[in-house]
């Protein structure tokens, strides 16, 4: 087996696969938060925009809501301002998973005991303190396994940037099977690099956990 | 109900023993094809036609074998001719060394060469050598590719697309300043879209072959006889009016 192809290229490659994943994730966990808020707001009109948000992303297939943001909207506003494949990747991602981490987010709220939000009431928290310092740390600790899995997921999903030309793991995989033409040496590569991405990161996450896992009612953040 | 469900196992029953019935005459050739590069190889109406798509056709009626074509990603064509899922490959491939130790060359049937494509309201750019230092599109696993990696001066200023069409669309788009792409695609495509205009001259000289698997001598000596033949009864002449020069 030659390495010096691999080694040319794999490294821009997973370095751009962990890159468009962390900041996919970072865009997709803060939105999905701010949605899945609404989504159990007291305000109707925001409890229903952000329902309608979800239902829609989630009805339409991620592979075409890249290719729409990307080559549709890119070509809409293309006099105003043209975002770099990165970018408009990233907001694919995010966009669409925080669709999902919203739903995440509210099955975590909707988790906790009424008394959890009653006694911080009555303790005399304002709603927001209350959802701060009360509800959010404990429905956050409930779903980081949910959270952690969307990690994943998303890392995978970035094989699919390929299409807007970013040079992440799957399109180097291709470019390299027309280079050295051994498709089962390369594809097992890839997959490799994959793996080697995906185990630390739930490594992380149960580490996380591990961190997290508190007894009794003490302050956690 | 139940004679409709009757009616519609009998009709599947008979379709598929209809697909295992044996073969009867010669065996088809299987011939890979990325229907996505008009037009030399296309889909329209369900089925893949062009320039290319035609030559095959005429060279099996020549062999005596009827063709399969199939489409599949630019860059999938030569792994899946080595792994035996096609038995030829016609896609305007350029000859080259390199491919040369993949996969053995007909005779070129067809002359081209790689040319800029910019937008129509470009001004900046008049030849290849303004596009030194700038962002180019190509088509990924292409002489194209390769050609603007040299001319831009760095891969990192080239983005890789799938497809043609897509690097144009993203001309379009103001992604890339130019697609450096195969002379005859990007002048029918220029006459055919607006928003985009050529420039320079044709600054390589390639030529296409029709690849099969290494060492499969049998069917390259057929593919290389019956090129032959359609070439000298000018058929392949008309091929190229027909869909290169003059078309309708």
């Amino acid at each position: 087996m030659d390495l010096k192809p691999y080694l040319e290229s794999l490294p821009s490659a997973i370095a751009n696969t962990a890159l468009l994943t962390v900041c996919s994730l970072a865009v997709g966990i803060v939105l999905g938060l701010v949605i899945g808020l609404a989504r159990v707001s007291s305000i109707k009109p925001l409890r229903m925009a952000a329902a309608v948000y979800v239902e829609v992303v989630r009805a339409i297939p991620l592979f075409v809501q890249i290719l729409y943001l990307y080559y549709g909207i890119g070509y809409l506003i293309r006099k105003i301002y043209i975002p770099s494949p990165f970018v408009s990747a990233t907001a694919a991602f995010g966009l669409c998973y925080a669709a999902y981490i919203a739903e995440i987010f509210r099955a975590g709220f909707q988790s906790l005991d009424r008394g959890q939000s009653e006694a911080a009431r009555a303790l005399g928290l304002t709603r927001p303190q209350a959802m701060r310092w009360v509800l959010l740390p404990q429905a956050f600790r409930n779903i980081l396994p949910a959270l952690g899995n969307e990690g994943v997921a998303l890392l995978k999903d970035t094989s699919l940037a390929s299409v807007v030309t970013i040079t992440e793991l799957t399109q180097v995989g291709g470019q390299l099977t027309n280079r050295i033409y051994k498709p089962f040496e390369v594809w097992t590569v890839i997959a490799l690099c994959y793996l080697a991405l995906t185990l630390p990161l739930s490594w992380a996450v149960r580490k996380l956990e591990a961190r997290l896992r508190v007894r009794g009612t003490s302050h956690t953040a | 109900m139940r004679i409709l469900f009757v009616a519609a196992l009998a009709a599947s029953v008979s379709v598929v023993a209809g697909c295992g019935k044996p073969e009867t005459g010669p065996k088809p050739i299987r011939v890979g094809t990325e229907a996505a590069y008009f037009p030399f190889e296309f889909e329209e109406g369900g089925e893949i036609k062009g320039f290319d798509a035609d030559l095959i056709r005429a060279v099996g009626r020549e062999i005596g074998r009827p063709v399969e074509l199939q489409n599949c990603d630019f860059g999938g064509l030569v792994p899946a001719l080595k792994t035996d899922k096609y038995d030829a490959v016609i896609s305007c491939i350029t000859i080259t060394e390199d491919r040369k130790k993949e996969a053995d060359f007909s005779d070129p049937y067809y002359d081209a060469g790689q040319i800029v494509a910019v937008r129509a309201e470009e001004t900046a750019i008049g030849s290849k050598d303004d596009l030194k230092g700038r962002v180019v599109g190509a088509q990924t696993n292409t002489t194209g590719y390769d050609q603007a990696v040299l001319i831009t001066g760095s891969k990192d200023l080239v983005k890789p697309y799938k497809d043609v069409n897509l690097a144009f669309q993203d001309l379009l788009n103001g992604q890339v300043v130019a697609v450096i792409n195969d002379e005859p695609v990007s002048r029918r495509l220029v006459a055919t879209k607006p928003g985009f205009k050529l420039v320079g001259d044709v600054f390589t000289t390639e030529q296409y072959g029709i690849e099969v698997q290494k060492g499969n001598k049998e069917l390259l000596d057929q593919i290389n006889a019956a090129l032959k033949k359609i070439r000298a009864s000018g058929e392949l002449e008309r091929l190229r009016e027909k869909w290169i020069t003059k078309p309708q």
